[in-house]
């Protein structure tokens, strides 16, 4: 019977293969929580600040401010919320009824949004 | 002589191995393990103020004019109440407690008009103004 002396080249191979392809998957789902994670903040903090801007939108009707002054600046100060967020604002006229649709996004380190927020007000 | 599987002094070498590697992780990386902490904290967190951001639409739903706001309550002409308890950790809609985890709050109630109020909420790391209004939206 030949001694067995240690691990045949096959066996190392297979070993760091499996090893390889545990850390791959242990990175991939620690960037996935993180990512679940940036999302979960964000979602929160969007829902409050859309909520917000709405109001903002409909106590400037109330007050007799057209909807098209309002821009995405004044509700952006108004929430007094982090640089990260950015927000587009739309207003169109259709029939007499003017409508504004709030976009929001937060864009970290220059990158696309993975999440755009929407809502909006008519002034009817 | 044909080797057909594992002895069990080789598997008991293994388990032995694997623990003494993952305690060695424990040791080494704390960081790791405190970020799993972290990350539990921040989902109940989260789901307390969006539980709370419910709680509040649906008491405003139901109410038309702010009657009185004094010491960190909002009574409406409905006689229903949101209270700021405990430094804005704690919220009270119409007698439910609403506790918020972590670093959420709710505080500094601030009367608009006799449909709107301002609170801060404290969100993902955030200090945000939120503006309240009374009555059903048409939301979209």
């Amino acid at each position: 019977m030949k001694k067995r002396r240690g691990l045949t080249l096959l066996e190392t191979c297979l070993t760091v293969t499996l090893a390889s392809i545990l850390l791959s998957s242990l990175f991939y789902l620690s960037r996935n929580h993180r990512n679940m994670q940036r999302r979960l903040q964000n979602n929160t903090s969007a829902i409050y600040m859309l909520e917000s801007m709405r109001n903002f939108a409909r106590y400037q009707l109330a007050s007799g401010i057209p909807l098209g002054s309002i821009n995405s600046r004044d509700l952006l100060e108004f929430v007094e919320c982090g640089k990260e967020w950015r927000v587009l604002v739309k207003t169109t006229v259709d029939n007499g009824v003017e409508k504004i649709v709030i976009s929001l996004a937060r864009i970290d380190d220059n990158k696309t949004p993975d999440c755009v927020y929407t809502t909006e007000v008519t002034s009817r | 002589m044909k080797r057909t599987g594992f002895t069990l002094i080789e598997l008991m070498i293994v388990v032995a191995i694997l623990s003494i590697l993952t305690s060695g992780f424990f040791v080494a990386f704390p960081h790791l393990f405190k970020d799993m902490d972290m990350s539990q904290a921040m989902i109940e967190e989260n789901r307390s103020l969006t539980l709370a951001y419910g709680k509040i639409r649906d008491c405003l739903k139901k109410c038309r004019r702010i009657a009185n706001v004094a010491d960190g309550r909002i009574l409406f002409d409905n006689d229903h109440v949101i209270a700021i308890e405990d430094f804005g950790q704690q919220l009270r809609v119409n007698g439910r407690l609403i506790k918020l985890q972590g670093r959420a709050s709710i505080s500094d109630i601030e009367y608009v008009s006799d449909t709107m109020f301002i609170t801060r909420v404290a969100a993902g790391g955030e200090s945000l103004r939120i503006l309240w209004k009374t009555g059903a939206a048409d939301e979209r």
